[in-house]
Protein backbone atom coordinates (compact mmCIF):
# COMPACT_ATOMS: atom_id res chain seq x y z
CA UNK A 1 0.00 0.00 0.00
CA UNK A 2 1.44 3.33 -0.97
CA UNK A 3 1.90 6.05 1.64
CA UNK A 4 -0.97 8.55 1.75
CA UNK A 5 -0.23 11.97 0.32
CA UNK A 6 -1.21 14.96 2.45
CA UNK A 7 -1.76 18.62 1.81
CA UNK A 8 0.28 20.84 4.19
CA UNK A 9 0.20 24.58 4.51
CA UNK A 10 2.67 26.95 6.19
CA UNK A 11 1.81 30.50 7.27
CA UNK A 12 5.08 32.19 8.22
CA UNK A 13 6.78 35.41 7.10
CA UNK A 14 10.29 34.11 7.87
CA UNK A 15 11.99 33.35 4.53
CA UNK A 16 14.38 30.82 6.09
CA UNK A 17 11.57 28.83 7.64
CA UNK A 18 9.75 28.88 4.28
CA UNK A 19 12.85 27.52 2.48
CA UNK A 20 13.52 24.88 5.11
CA UNK A 21 9.88 23.71 4.90
CA UNK A 22 10.05 23.64 1.11
CA UNK A 23 13.25 21.57 1.10
CA UNK A 24 12.29 19.21 3.90
CA UNK A 25 8.71 18.56 2.76
CA UNK A 26 10.06 18.45 -0.83
CA UNK A 27 11.73 15.13 -0.02
CA UNK A 28 8.26 13.59 0.26
CA UNK A 29 5.33 13.33 -2.13
CA UNK A 30 3.19 15.68 0.02
CA UNK A 31 1.79 18.93 -1.23
CA UNK A 32 2.88 22.20 0.43
CA UNK A 33 1.49 25.71 0.05
CA UNK A 34 3.09 28.71 1.75
CA UNK A 35 1.63 32.04 2.82
CA UNK A 36 3.65 34.93 4.23
CA UNK A 37 0.76 36.59 6.07
CA UNK A 38 -2.90 36.26 7.00
CA UNK A 39 -4.32 37.86 3.81
CA UNK A 40 -2.31 35.55 1.56
CA UNK A 41 -3.35 32.62 3.70
CA UNK A 42 -7.06 33.41 3.43
CA UNK A 43 -6.69 33.77 -0.37
CA UNK A 44 -4.95 30.42 -0.68
CA UNK A 45 -7.57 28.78 1.53
CA UNK A 46 -10.25 29.64 -1.07
CA UNK A 47 -8.61 27.13 -3.43
CA UNK A 48 -6.78 24.71 -1.15
CA UNK A 49 -8.03 22.14 1.34
CA UNK A 50 -4.99 21.51 3.59
CA UNK A 51 -4.94 18.66 6.10
CA UNK A 52 -2.57 20.46 8.44
CA UNK A 53 -1.80 24.18 8.69
CA UNK A 54 1.38 25.27 10.46
CA UNK A 55 1.02 28.85 11.70
CA UNK A 56 3.80 31.04 13.08
CA UNK A 57 2.51 33.01 16.08
CA UNK A 58 4.34 36.22 15.18
CA UNK A 59 3.02 37.38 11.82
CA UNK A 60 2.77 40.84 10.29
CA UNK A 61 -0.84 42.05 10.52
CA UNK A 62 -3.06 39.46 12.18
CA UNK A 63 -0.95 37.33 14.51
CA UNK A 64 -1.01 33.54 14.64
CA UNK A 65 -3.67 33.37 17.33
CA UNK A 66 -5.97 35.68 15.36
CA UNK A 67 -5.43 33.72 12.15
CA UNK A 68 -6.30 30.50 13.97
CA UNK A 69 -9.40 32.10 15.47
CA UNK A 70 -10.56 33.46 12.10
CA UNK A 71 -10.04 30.15 10.33
CA UNK A 72 -12.08 28.38 13.00
CA UNK A 73 -14.80 31.01 13.24
CA UNK A 74 -15.39 31.33 9.50
CA UNK A 75 -14.65 27.64 8.87
CA UNK A 76 -12.11 28.58 6.20
CA UNK A 77 -10.19 25.31 6.19
CA UNK A 78 -12.83 22.63 6.59
CA UNK A 79 -11.62 21.75 10.07
CA UNK A 80 -7.95 21.28 9.17
CA UNK A 81 -5.66 20.75 12.16
CA UNK A 82 -3.74 23.84 13.11
CA UNK A 83 -0.22 23.60 14.50
CA UNK A 84 1.41 26.61 16.14
CA UNK A 85 5.11 27.36 15.85
CA UNK A 86 7.27 30.15 17.23
CA UNK A 87 10.81 30.97 18.32
CA UNK A 88 9.34 32.99 21.19
CA UNK A 89 8.45 30.16 23.51
CA UNK A 90 9.29 29.04 26.98
CA UNK A 91 7.99 26.50 29.45
CA UNK A 92 4.20 26.64 29.33
CA UNK A 93 3.84 28.02 25.80
CA UNK A 94 2.44 24.69 24.59
CA UNK A 95 -0.35 24.77 27.18
CA UNK A 96 -1.28 28.33 26.23
CA UNK A 97 -1.30 27.50 22.53
CA UNK A 98 -3.43 24.39 23.01
CA UNK A 99 -5.91 26.38 25.09
CA UNK A 100 -6.36 28.85 22.24
CA UNK A 101 -7.50 26.51 19.49
CA UNK A 102 -4.35 24.92 18.09
CA UNK A 103 -4.10 21.16 18.19
CA UNK A 104 -0.29 20.94 18.36
CA UNK A 105 2.80 23.04 18.99
CA UNK A 106 6.27 22.81 17.38
CA UNK A 107 8.94 25.00 18.96
CA UNK A 108 11.55 26.70 16.80
CA UNK A 109 14.31 25.78 15.99
CA UNK A 110 12.46 23.12 14.02
CA UNK A 111 13.80 19.60 14.00
CA UNK A 112 14.12 18.85 10.28
CA UNK A 113 14.59 15.13 10.90
CA UNK A 114 11.22 14.64 12.55
CA UNK A 115 9.20 17.48 11.02
CA UNK A 116 7.49 15.60 8.20
CA UNK A 117 6.92 12.56 10.36
CA UNK A 118 5.21 14.76 12.93
CA UNK A 119 2.99 16.49 10.36
CA UNK A 120 2.03 13.11 8.89
CA UNK A 121 1.02 11.92 12.34
CA UNK A 122 -1.20 14.94 12.89
CA UNK A 123 -2.81 14.44 9.45
CA UNK A 124 -3.30 10.72 10.00
CA UNK A 125 -4.94 11.27 13.36
CA UNK A 126 -7.46 13.53 11.72
CA UNK A 127 -8.31 11.23 8.81
CA UNK B 1 -2.43 29.72 36.94
CA UNK B 2 -3.58 30.30 40.46
CA UNK B 3 -5.11 33.32 42.04
CA UNK B 4 -5.05 33.88 45.75
CA UNK B 5 -7.67 36.04 47.35
CA UNK B 6 -6.90 37.58 50.70
CA UNK B 7 -10.00 37.49 52.92
CA UNK B 8 -10.98 40.83 54.39
CA UNK B 9 -10.02 40.95 58.06
CA UNK B 10 -13.04 40.34 60.25
CA UNK B 11 -14.14 43.55 61.96
CA UNK B 12 -13.90 43.30 65.72
CA UNK B 13 -17.21 44.19 67.36
CA UNK B 14 -16.89 47.69 68.86
CA UNK B 15 -19.12 49.44 71.31
CA UNK B 16 -20.67 52.80 70.28
CA UNK B 17 -18.52 54.47 72.94
CA UNK B 18 -15.34 53.03 71.42
CA UNK B 19 -16.52 54.14 68.00
CA UNK B 20 -17.11 57.69 69.29
CA UNK B 21 -13.70 57.64 70.97
CA UNK B 22 -12.08 56.61 67.70
CA UNK B 23 -14.04 59.22 65.74
CA UNK B 24 -13.04 62.03 68.09
CA UNK B 25 -9.48 61.19 69.03
CA UNK B 26 -7.80 58.87 66.55
CA UNK B 27 -5.97 60.81 63.82
CA UNK B 28 -6.67 60.05 60.17
CA UNK B 29 -3.25 60.99 58.76
CA UNK B 30 -0.55 58.34 58.45
CA UNK B 31 2.54 60.59 58.40
CA UNK B 32 4.25 60.30 61.80
CA UNK B 33 4.92 64.01 62.18
CA UNK B 34 1.42 65.07 61.23
CA UNK B 35 -0.02 62.27 63.35
CA UNK B 36 1.32 63.81 66.55
CA UNK B 37 0.03 67.22 65.55
CA UNK B 38 -3.43 65.95 64.73
CA UNK B 39 -3.57 63.96 67.95
CA UNK B 40 -2.60 67.01 70.07
CA UNK B 41 -5.17 69.20 68.31
CA UNK B 42 -7.87 66.61 68.89
CA UNK B 43 -7.07 66.14 72.57
CA UNK B 44 -6.70 69.86 73.35
CA UNK B 45 -9.81 70.82 71.39
CA UNK B 46 -11.87 68.13 73.06
CA UNK B 47 -10.71 69.06 76.57
CA UNK B 48 -11.33 72.79 75.87
CA UNK B 49 -14.77 71.97 74.52
CA UNK B 50 -15.66 69.95 77.59
CA UNK B 51 -14.26 72.70 79.82
CA UNK B 52 -16.32 75.37 78.07
CA UNK B 53 -19.51 73.33 78.36
CA UNK B 54 -18.99 72.38 82.00
CA UNK B 55 -17.91 75.89 82.99
CA UNK B 56 -20.93 77.45 81.25
CA UNK B 57 -23.28 75.14 83.08
CA UNK B 58 -21.46 75.66 86.37
CA UNK B 59 -21.46 79.46 86.02
CA UNK B 60 -25.28 79.42 85.72
CA UNK B 61 -25.54 77.89 89.19
CA UNK B 62 -22.42 78.91 91.07
CA UNK B 63 -21.54 82.40 89.87
CA UNK B 64 -25.04 83.65 89.06
CA UNK B 65 -25.12 86.22 91.85
CA UNK B 66 -21.54 87.40 91.64
CA UNK B 67 -21.09 90.44 89.41
CA UNK B 68 -17.41 89.83 88.56
CA UNK B 69 -18.23 86.59 86.87
CA UNK B 70 -20.78 87.98 84.45
CA UNK B 71 -18.07 88.41 81.85
CA UNK B 72 -16.98 84.82 82.07
CA UNK B 73 -19.68 83.38 79.72
CA UNK B 74 -18.16 85.36 76.85
CA UNK B 75 -14.84 83.64 77.63
CA UNK B 76 -16.54 80.25 77.62
CA UNK B 77 -18.22 81.11 74.36
CA UNK B 78 -14.85 81.89 72.75
CA UNK B 79 -13.33 78.64 74.04
CA UNK B 80 -16.42 76.74 72.90
CA UNK B 81 -16.38 78.29 69.42
CA UNK B 82 -12.63 77.88 68.87
CA UNK B 83 -12.55 74.27 70.02
CA UNK B 84 -15.66 73.38 68.01
CA UNK B 85 -14.10 75.00 64.96
CA UNK B 86 -10.91 73.01 65.61
CA UNK B 87 -12.83 69.74 65.87
CA UNK B 88 -14.79 70.39 62.70
CA UNK B 89 -11.67 71.42 60.78
CA UNK B 90 -9.63 68.46 61.99
CA UNK B 91 -12.41 66.06 61.01
CA UNK B 92 -12.36 67.58 57.54
CA UNK B 93 -8.61 67.06 57.36
CA UNK B 94 -7.67 70.76 57.62
CA UNK B 95 -4.83 70.48 60.12
CA UNK B 96 -3.51 74.01 59.64
CA UNK B 97 -6.90 75.65 60.23
CA UNK B 98 -7.59 73.45 63.23
CA UNK B 99 -4.19 74.24 64.72
CA UNK B 100 -4.75 77.98 64.39
CA UNK B 101 -8.27 77.71 65.82
CA UNK B 102 -6.89 75.99 68.93
CA UNK B 103 -3.99 78.42 69.33
CA UNK B 104 -6.00 81.60 68.76
CA UNK B 105 -8.71 80.36 71.13
CA UNK B 106 -6.14 79.77 73.83
CA UNK B 107 -4.38 83.09 73.42
CA UNK B 108 -7.61 85.09 73.39
CA UNK B 109 -9.03 83.31 76.40
CA UNK B 110 -5.85 83.60 78.48
CA UNK B 111 -5.64 87.30 77.66
CA UNK B 112 -9.34 87.74 78.33
CA UNK B 113 -9.05 86.15 81.76
CA UNK B 114 -6.36 88.62 82.69
CA UNK B 115 -8.38 91.54 81.30
CA UNK B 116 -11.60 90.56 83.08
CA UNK B 117 -10.11 89.76 86.46
CA UNK B 118 -8.18 92.68 87.92
CA UNK B 119 -6.75 90.60 90.77
CA UNK B 120 -5.39 87.98 88.44
CA UNK B 121 -1.71 87.26 89.23
CA UNK B 122 0.63 88.20 86.41
CA UNK B 123 2.73 85.06 86.99
CA UNK B 124 -0.23 82.80 86.23
CA UNK B 125 -0.92 84.84 83.12
CA UNK B 126 2.68 84.40 82.03
CA UNK B 127 2.56 80.67 82.77
CA UNK B 128 -0.66 80.25 80.79
CA UNK B 129 0.79 82.18 77.87
CA UNK B 130 3.90 79.99 77.94
CA UNK B 131 1.61 76.96 77.86
CA UNK B 132 -0.13 78.51 74.86
CA UNK B 133 3.23 78.95 73.20
CA UNK B 134 4.09 75.28 73.76
CA UNK B 135 0.68 74.36 72.41
CA UNK B 136 1.30 76.49 69.34
CA UNK B 137 4.67 74.82 68.93
CA UNK B 138 3.12 71.37 68.94
CA UNK B 139 0.05 71.98 66.79
CA UNK B 140 1.28 74.47 64.18
CA UNK B 141 3.61 73.79 61.29
CA UNK B 142 7.11 74.75 62.31
CA UNK B 143 7.53 77.44 59.68
CA UNK B 144 4.67 79.50 61.20
CA UNK B 145 5.92 79.25 64.78
CA UNK B 146 7.30 82.81 64.88
CA UNK B 147 3.83 84.22 64.11
CA UNK B 148 2.56 82.40 67.17
CA UNK B 149 5.45 83.77 69.22
CA UNK B 150 4.69 87.35 68.13
CA UNK B 151 1.08 86.74 68.97
CA UNK B 152 2.11 85.58 72.47
CA UNK B 153 4.28 88.63 73.06
CA UNK B 154 1.42 90.90 72.07
CA UNK B 155 -0.98 89.01 74.30
CA UNK B 156 1.48 89.25 77.16
CA UNK B 157 1.48 93.05 76.97
CA UNK B 158 -2.26 93.53 76.76
CA UNK B 159 -3.29 93.03 80.43
CA UNK B 160 -0.61 95.45 81.60
CA UNK B 161 -2.54 98.24 79.87
CA UNK B 162 -5.38 97.92 82.37
CA UNK B 163 -3.10 98.11 85.39
CA UNK B 164 -3.42 101.28 87.48
CA UNK B 165 0.19 101.56 88.55
CA UNK B 166 2.53 102.69 85.69
CA UNK B 167 5.56 101.16 87.43
CA UNK B 168 3.73 97.81 87.66
CA UNK B 169 2.72 98.15 84.08
CA UNK B 170 6.28 98.72 82.95
CA UNK B 171 7.87 95.89 84.94
CA UNK B 172 5.19 93.37 83.95
CA UNK B 173 5.48 94.37 80.31
CA UNK B 174 9.27 94.11 80.42
CA UNK B 175 9.20 90.68 82.08
CA UNK B 176 6.63 89.37 79.66
CA UNK B 177 8.34 90.69 76.57
CA UNK B 178 11.70 89.27 77.71
CA UNK B 179 10.22 85.88 78.57
CA UNK B 180 8.32 85.63 75.29
CA UNK B 181 11.13 87.03 73.23
CA UNK B 182 13.42 84.33 74.60
CA UNK B 183 10.73 81.68 74.22
CA UNK B 184 10.12 82.73 70.64
CA UNK B 185 13.82 82.63 69.86
CA UNK B 186 14.22 79.24 71.55
CA UNK B 187 11.22 77.73 69.75
CA UNK B 188 12.29 79.15 66.42
CA UNK B 189 15.78 77.74 66.79
CA UNK B 190 14.43 74.39 67.92
CA UNK B 191 12.07 74.17 65.03
CA UNK B 192 14.62 75.21 62.43
CA UNK B 193 17.19 72.76 63.84
CA UNK B 194 14.83 69.84 63.97
CA UNK B 195 13.58 70.87 60.56
CA UNK B 196 17.12 70.70 59.23
CA UNK B 197 17.68 67.32 60.84
CA UNK B 198 14.38 66.04 59.57
CA UNK B 199 15.11 67.34 56.10
CA UNK B 200 18.56 65.70 56.11
CA UNK B 201 17.11 62.36 57.17
CA UNK B 202 14.33 62.65 54.61
CA UNK B 203 16.81 63.51 51.86
CA UNK B 204 18.99 60.53 52.79
CA UNK B 205 15.99 58.20 52.88
CA UNK B 206 14.79 59.46 49.54
CA UNK B 207 18.25 58.97 48.05
CA UNK B 208 18.34 55.40 49.31
CA UNK B 209 14.88 54.75 47.92
CA UNK B 210 15.79 56.22 44.55
CA UNK B 211 19.01 54.21 44.44
CA UNK B 212 17.18 51.01 45.26
CA UNK B 213 14.45 51.68 42.74
CA UNK B 214 17.11 52.39 40.13
CA UNK B 215 18.96 49.17 40.98
CA UNK B 216 15.71 47.19 40.79
CA UNK B 217 14.89 48.82 37.51
CA UNK B 218 18.35 48.11 36.12
CA UNK B 219 18.13 44.49 37.21
CA UNK B 220 14.66 44.21 35.71
CA UNK B 221 15.92 45.81 32.50
CA UNK B 222 18.82 43.37 32.38
CA UNK B 223 16.50 40.39 32.86
CA UNK B 224 14.06 41.70 30.27
CA UNK B 225 16.93 42.27 27.88
CA UNK B 226 18.21 38.73 28.40
CA UNK B 227 14.73 37.29 27.94
CA UNK B 228 14.19 39.22 24.71
CA UNK B 229 17.69 38.46 23.47
CA UNK B 230 17.35 34.72 23.92
CA UNK B 231 14.03 34.82 22.09
CA UNK B 232 15.63 36.81 19.28
CA UNK B 233 18.64 34.49 19.10
CA UNK B 234 16.38 31.53 18.40
CA UNK B 235 15.16 32.91 15.07
CA UNK B 236 18.57 32.89 13.31
CA UNK B 237 19.48 29.69 15.13
CA UNK B 238 16.34 28.13 13.65
CA UNK B 239 17.63 28.94 10.17
CA UNK B 240 21.16 27.70 10.91
CA UNK B 241 19.98 24.43 12.42
CA UNK B 242 17.47 23.91 9.64
CA UNK B 243 20.02 24.39 6.84
CA UNK B 244 22.66 22.25 8.60
CA UNK B 245 20.12 19.46 8.96
CA UNK B 246 19.13 19.75 5.31
CA UNK B 247 22.79 19.43 4.35
CA UNK B 248 23.73 16.60 6.69
CA UNK B 249 20.65 14.50 5.93
CA UNK B 250 21.54 14.74 2.25
CA UNK B 251 18.42 16.66 1.28
CA UNK B 252 20.56 19.00 -0.82
CA UNK B 253 22.74 16.39 -2.47
CA UNK B 254 25.24 13.68 -1.54
CA UNK B 255 28.10 14.57 0.82
CA UNK B 256 31.49 13.00 1.50
CA UNK B 257 31.90 11.35 4.88
CA UNK B 258 34.27 14.16 6.00
CA UNK B 259 31.62 16.75 5.15
CA UNK B 260 28.95 14.79 6.99
CA UNK B 261 31.24 14.50 10.00
CA UNK B 262 31.94 18.20 10.09
CA UNK B 263 28.25 19.03 9.79
CA UNK B 264 27.65 16.59 12.64
CA UNK B 265 29.99 18.70 14.78
CA UNK B 266 28.22 21.89 13.71
CA UNK B 267 24.89 20.35 14.66
CA UNK B 268 26.22 19.32 18.07
CA UNK B 269 27.43 22.82 18.78
CA UNK B 270 24.09 24.19 17.63
CA UNK B 271 22.37 21.97 20.16
CA UNK B 272 24.64 23.22 22.94
CA UNK B 273 24.07 26.81 21.89
CA UNK B 274 20.32 26.23 21.93
CA UNK B 275 20.51 24.71 25.42
CA UNK B 276 22.45 27.75 26.61
CA UNK B 277 19.92 30.14 25.10
CA UNK B 278 17.05 28.23 26.69
CA UNK B 279 18.74 28.28 30.10
CA UNK B 280 19.48 32.00 29.90
CA UNK B 281 15.86 32.61 29.01
CA UNK B 282 14.69 30.55 31.98
CA UNK B 283 17.00 32.35 34.42
CA UNK B 284 16.05 35.75 33.04
CA UNK B 285 12.36 34.95 33.34
CA UNK B 286 12.74 33.69 36.90
CA UNK B 287 14.78 36.76 37.89
CA UNK B 288 12.45 39.26 36.29
CA UNK B 289 9.54 37.61 38.07
CA UNK B 290 7.68 36.88 34.84
CA UNK B 291 7.65 33.13 35.34
CA UNK B 292 4.13 32.08 36.18
CA UNK B 293 3.08 28.75 37.59
CA UNK B 294 0.49 26.61 35.83
CA UNK B 295 -0.54 24.47 38.78
CA UNK B 296 -2.66 21.38 38.38
CA UNK B 297 -3.56 18.53 40.69
CA UNK B 298 -1.14 15.75 39.84
CA UNK B 299 0.23 12.46 41.11
CA UNK B 300 3.89 13.18 41.94
CA UNK B 301 4.79 9.48 41.85
CA UNK B 302 3.61 9.22 38.28
CA UNK B 303 5.40 12.44 37.31
CA UNK B 304 8.66 11.30 38.92
CA UNK B 305 8.47 7.91 37.19
CA UNK B 306 7.81 9.55 33.82
CA UNK B 307 10.75 11.95 34.25
CA UNK B 308 13.13 9.19 35.32
CA UNK B 309 12.14 6.97 32.40
CA UNK B 310 12.79 9.82 29.98
CA UNK B 311 16.31 10.14 31.39
CA UNK B 312 17.27 6.47 31.04
CA UNK B 313 18.87 7.32 27.72
CA UNK B 314 21.67 9.10 29.59
CA UNK B 315 22.73 5.75 31.12
CA UNK B 316 23.52 4.22 27.71
CA UNK B 317 27.33 4.38 27.87
CA UNK B 318 27.54 4.20 31.63
CA UNK B 319 27.70 1.29 33.99
CA UNK B 320 25.60 2.77 36.79
CA UNK B 321 22.09 2.15 38.08
CA UNK B 322 19.16 4.52 38.40
CA UNK B 323 16.63 3.59 41.08
CA UNK B 324 13.43 5.19 42.32
CA UNK B 325 11.85 4.47 45.70
CA UNK B 326 8.55 5.79 47.00
CA UNK B 327 8.11 5.50 50.75
CA UNK B 328 4.69 4.52 52.11
CA UNK B 329 3.86 8.06 53.09
CA UNK B 330 4.77 9.50 49.67
CA UNK B 331 1.87 11.68 48.53
CA UNK B 332 -0.20 10.64 45.55
CA UNK B 333 -1.91 13.99 45.09
CA UNK B 334 -0.27 17.42 45.13
CA UNK B 335 -0.93 20.73 43.46
CA UNK B 336 2.03 21.64 41.26
CA UNK B 337 3.33 22.93 37.97
CA UNK B 338 4.18 19.59 36.40
CA UNK B 339 6.31 20.90 33.52
CA UNK B 340 8.50 23.07 35.73
CA UNK B 341 8.80 20.37 38.38
CA UNK B 342 9.99 18.01 35.65
CA UNK B 343 12.54 20.62 34.59
CA UNK B 344 13.91 20.75 38.15
CA UNK B 345 14.02 16.98 38.45
CA UNK B 346 15.60 16.54 35.01
CA UNK B 347 18.36 18.96 35.97
CA UNK B 348 19.09 17.23 39.28
CA UNK B 349 19.00 13.66 37.95
CA UNK B 350 20.83 14.62 34.76
CA UNK B 351 23.61 16.22 36.82
CA UNK B 352 23.80 13.21 39.11
CA UNK B 353 24.19 10.84 36.17
CA UNK B 354 26.74 13.12 34.51
CA UNK B 355 29.03 13.18 37.55
CA UNK B 356 28.74 9.52 38.57
CA UNK B 357 31.03 6.89 37.09
CA UNK B 358 30.33 3.94 39.38
CA UNK B 359 27.53 2.98 41.73
CA UNK B 360 24.34 4.75 40.87
CA UNK B 361 21.74 7.47 41.22
CA UNK B 362 18.97 6.92 43.78
CA UNK B 363 15.77 8.92 43.82
CA UNK B 364 13.57 8.78 46.95
CA UNK B 365 10.16 10.37 47.31
CA UNK B 366 8.68 10.68 50.80
CA UNK B 367 5.97 12.63 52.55
CA UNK B 368 6.80 12.29 56.23
CA UNK B 369 5.47 15.77 57.04
CA UNK B 370 1.87 16.98 56.87
CA UNK B 371 2.69 20.07 54.81
CA UNK B 372 5.66 19.00 52.75
CA UNK B 373 6.88 16.25 50.55
CA UNK B 374 10.47 15.54 49.62
CA UNK B 375 12.44 14.35 46.65
CA UNK B 376 15.98 13.21 47.37
CA UNK B 377 18.41 12.70 44.50
CA UNK B 378 21.46 10.84 45.83
CA UNK B 379 24.44 9.81 43.75
CA UNK B 380 27.70 8.02 44.41
CA UNK B 381 29.64 10.36 42.17
CA UNK B 382 32.65 12.61 42.57
CA UNK B 383 30.93 14.90 45.06
CA UNK B 384 31.25 18.63 45.60
CA UNK B 385 34.29 20.13 47.41
CA UNK B 386 33.37 21.79 50.70
CA UNK B 387 34.43 25.24 49.53
CA UNK B 388 32.27 24.95 46.42
CA UNK B 389 29.04 24.24 48.27
CA UNK B 390 28.49 27.92 48.93
CA UNK B 391 28.25 28.89 45.30
CA UNK B 392 26.93 25.93 43.33
CA UNK B 393 23.47 27.54 43.12
CA UNK B 394 24.89 30.72 41.64
CA UNK B 395 24.75 31.56 37.98
CA UNK B 396 27.67 30.54 35.76
CA UNK B 397 29.56 29.05 38.72
CA UNK B 398 30.74 25.54 38.15
CA UNK B 399 33.09 23.58 40.29
CA UNK B 400 36.62 23.96 38.93
CA UNK B 401 36.84 21.74 35.89
CA UNK B 402 40.58 21.20 36.05
CA UNK B 403 40.49 19.16 39.25
CA UNK B 404 37.14 17.51 39.56
CA UNK B 405 34.50 17.85 36.93
CA UNK B 406 34.47 17.76 33.22
CA UNK B 407 33.02 21.08 32.19
CA UNK B 408 29.72 20.46 30.51
CA UNK B 409 26.40 22.22 30.40
CA UNK B 410 25.75 25.88 30.87
CA UNK B 411 26.43 26.52 34.54
CA UNK B 412 22.86 27.71 34.85
CA UNK B 413 21.14 24.43 35.70
CA UNK B 414 21.31 24.69 39.49
CA UNK B 415 20.44 28.41 39.44
CA UNK B 416 17.28 27.49 37.53
CA UNK B 417 16.58 24.62 39.93
CA UNK B 418 16.89 26.91 42.93
CA UNK B 419 14.84 29.70 41.33
CA UNK B 420 12.02 27.38 40.35
CA UNK B 421 12.01 25.58 43.71
CA UNK B 422 11.61 28.90 45.48
CA UNK B 423 8.85 29.84 43.08
CA UNK B 424 7.07 26.61 44.09
CA UNK B 425 7.33 27.79 47.71
CA UNK B 426 9.86 25.05 48.44
CA UNK B 427 13.49 24.75 49.34
CA UNK B 428 16.55 22.89 48.11
CA UNK B 429 19.50 21.72 50.17
CA UNK B 430 22.65 19.84 49.32
CA UNK B 431 24.90 17.49 51.25
CA UNK B 432 28.07 16.18 49.71
CA UNK B 433 31.31 14.43 50.43
CA UNK B 434 34.04 14.44 47.80
CA UNK B 435 34.50 11.04 46.16
CA UNK B 436 31.60 9.58 48.17
CA UNK B 437 28.58 11.24 46.70
CA UNK B 438 26.06 14.07 46.71
CA UNK B 439 22.46 14.32 47.88
CA UNK B 440 20.13 17.08 46.77
CA UNK B 441 16.93 17.34 48.81
CA UNK B 442 13.88 19.15 47.49
CA UNK B 443 11.26 20.11 50.08
CA UNK B 444 8.02 21.06 48.36
CA UNK B 445 4.67 22.25 49.74
CA UNK B 446 1.73 19.88 49.45
CA UNK B 447 -0.72 22.77 49.00
CA UNK B 448 -3.38 20.67 50.71
CA UNK B 449 -5.79 23.46 51.53
CA UNK B 450 -5.71 24.69 47.95
CA UNK B 451 -6.26 21.16 46.65
CA UNK B 452 -9.38 20.93 48.83
CA UNK B 453 -10.79 24.22 47.55
CA UNK B 454 -10.06 23.16 44.00
CA UNK B 455 -11.76 19.77 44.34
CA UNK B 456 -14.73 21.45 46.00
CA UNK B 457 -14.98 23.91 43.14
CA UNK B 458 -14.69 21.00 40.77
CA UNK B 459 -17.49 19.09 42.51
CA UNK B 460 -19.69 22.13 42.43
CA UNK B 461 -19.23 22.65 38.73
CA UNK B 462 -19.75 19.00 37.91
CA UNK B 463 -22.99 18.73 39.91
Amino acid sequence: MSKPVYNFMLIDDDIDTQRIFRMVVGQHPHRLTIAGNATEAFDILKEEQPDVIVIDLLLPGLDGYQVCERIQRDDLAGGADMVATTAYHSVGTKEIVLARGFSEFIPKPLDSASLVNFLEQVARRRN
Amino acid sequence: MTTTTVPAPALAPTSPLAQLWRFLLVPRVSDRDLYLRERTIRIVALISLLFALLASVASLFVFRDVFEFVSYPSLYLIVFLSSTAAMVLVTRGNLLGAGWAVVVGWFISTTLVAAIDAGYPAQIHTALLLLSCLLAYSVLPQRTIWIAAAFATLAAMLPTLSSANPADMFSIALTNVTVFGLAALFLYQQSSESNDRLRAVQTALKAIEVARAEADLANQAKSNFLANMSHELRTPLNAIMGYVDILRYGMAGELTSTQTGLLQDVAQNNTRLLALINDILDVAKIESGTTTLLETIADPQEVVMRTVEALRGLLLNKNIELNVVFTEDAPSVVLMDVTKFQQVLTNLIGNAIKFTEKGGVYVTVDGNSPDEWHVKVRDTGIGIPVEAKAYIFEKFRQVDSSTTRVRQGTGLGLAIVKGLTELFGGEITVESQPHVGTTFTLSLPRNRSRIDTRSEAHEQTSV
